[in-house]
C-alpha cells in the first residue's frame, strides 16, 4: 500500500501488517502537524523528538485502538496531548517555542518576525484558548475531531474557538511589530 | 446586511456558528463587498499564520529511528530459523510440553513410579495345591 488516497485508518492496518510504505505515507501526513504540536509543549528539540516518536509508536502499538471503528487523528492527538501534559508537569516548561528560533532570524527575516508576533500573541492567551487554536490550526483537526480530543460537544468547540479567535486577533494587534 | 454587521459576524462565519439565515446573508455580503471580503481573507491568513509560526519538522535522524522501531515492531520478514521454530505453526516448546506432561502424570500416578519403586510382595509359594512350606509327609507311612 503506497497510495496517498488511503485513509489513515487503512494505513494503520497496513503498518500493523508490516507495510513500511504505509508508514512512510502516514508519517508524511502527520510529521509537521504532530511535531509542531509536541514542540509547543516540550522544551528542547531533542526531547520533543523523543516524545514525538513515543507518541507515534504508542498509537501504532496500542491494540485497544481499532482503526476500523475510530478516527486516527483524534486518537493520535489525544495520546499526544496526554503525553505532553505529563511531560510539562515534569517541569522545565519555562522556555518554549520562541527560544527555538534564532534571534538573528527574528530580526532579519520579515516572515520570521510575523511568526514571532503570532507566537507572542498565542503565548498571551489563556492555556485553554491556546490549546484550541493549536489543535485547529497546527494539528489541523476538524471541529468534530477536536471535540473528541477534548471530550466536549462540537458546538461548544465552535463557540470556544470563536472566543479564542477574537482573543488571538486582539493580542496580535497589540503585539505586532511596527 | 451592512459592513458593520458583517465585520461583527466575521469570526462566527469562519467557525460556522451563525444561524443559517445570517450565514446566507453573510455569504451574499462577502460576495458583493470587496472590503469585507478582504477582511475575511485577512482573518483566514492570520489563522493560517498560527500553523506557519509553529510549523517544524522532526530531524531526519528522528524519522529514521522511528521507522526502524516500526520495522522492528511490525515487520513480517522471515525470522531466524530458531525463532520460527519457536513460534510457528506449533511452538516447539508446546510440543515438548505435550510430551512431558503425560510422562510426568504417569510417573506421579500410583500405578507409575511409586508402584514401580516398591518391591513386589513375594508370590505365594502354593501352586496348584502344592504347599512348599508344609512339612514333608511320607504317604507310605499312613
Amino acid at each position: 500500500m503506497t497510495g496517498h488516497s488511503h485513509s489513515d485508518e487503512a494505513l494503520v492496518c497496513a503498518i500493523r501488517e508490516g507495510d513500511l510504505a504505509a508508514f512512510d505515507v502516514l508519517y508524511a501526513r502527520y510529521e509537521v502537524r504532530l511535531f509542531a504540536y509536541v514542540r509547543r509543549w516540550v522544551p528542547g528539540r531533542a526531547r520533543a523528538e523523543d516524545v514525538f516518536q513515543e507518541v507515534f509508536l504508542t498509537v501504532l502499538r496500542d491494540r485497544t485502538y481499532d482503526p476500523q471503528r475510530g478516527r486516527f487523528a483524534p486518537w493520535l492527538f489525544t495520546v499526544a496531548r496526554n503525553r505532553c501534559r505529563a511531560e510539562a508537569r515534569r517541569g522545565a516548561a519555562e522556555s518554549r517555542a520562541l527560544e527555538a528560533m534564532p534571534t538573528g532570524a527574528r530580526t532579519v527575516d520579515p516572515r520570521a518576525s510575523e511568526a514571532a508576533d503570532v507566537r507572542r500573541a498565542m503565548d498571551a492567551l489563556p492555556e485553554p484558548q491556546r490549546q484550541l487554536l493549536l489543535l485547529k490550526q497546527v494539528a489541523e483537526l476538524t471541529y468534530q475531531e477536536i471535540a473528541t480530543v477534548l471530550g466536549v460537544a462540537e458546538g461548544t468547540i465552535k463557540s470556544r474557538l470563536h472566543a479564542a479567535t477574537r482573543a488571538f486577533r486582539a493580542q496580535l494587534r497589540e503585539t505586532e511589530t511596527p | 446586511m451592512n459592513c458593520d454587521q458583517a465585520s461583527e459576524h466575521l469570526v462566527e462565519y469562519h467557525h460556522d456558528t451563525l444561524d443559517p439565515q445570517t450565514r446566507d446573508a453573510m455569504a451574499t455580503h462577502l460576495a458583493s463587498c470587496g472590503a469585507c471580503a478582504r477582511s475575511y481573507c485577512r482573518l483566514q491568513a492570520e489563522l493560517r499564520g498560527i500553523g506557519s509560526a509553529y510549523a517544524e519538522r522532526p530531524s531526519a535522524k528522528a524519522r529514521a529511528s522511528l521507522r526502524k522501531a516500526v520495522e522492528a515492531e511490525f515487520s513480517t520478514a522471515p525470522a531466524p530459523a530458531l525463532w520460527r521454530a519457536l513460534r510457528r505453526p506449533v511452538p516447539v516448546y508446546g510440543a515438548v510440553l505435550a510430551a512431558i506432561i503425560p510422562l510426568a502424570l504417569w510417573m506421579w500416578s500410583p500405578s507409575g513410579s511409586a508402584a514401580a519403586e516398591e518391591p513386589a510382595p513375594p508370590a505365594p509359594a502354593r501352586l496348584h495345591g502344592y504347599d512348599a512350606t508344609a512339612p514333608l509327609v511320607d504317604p507310605s507311612v499312613s
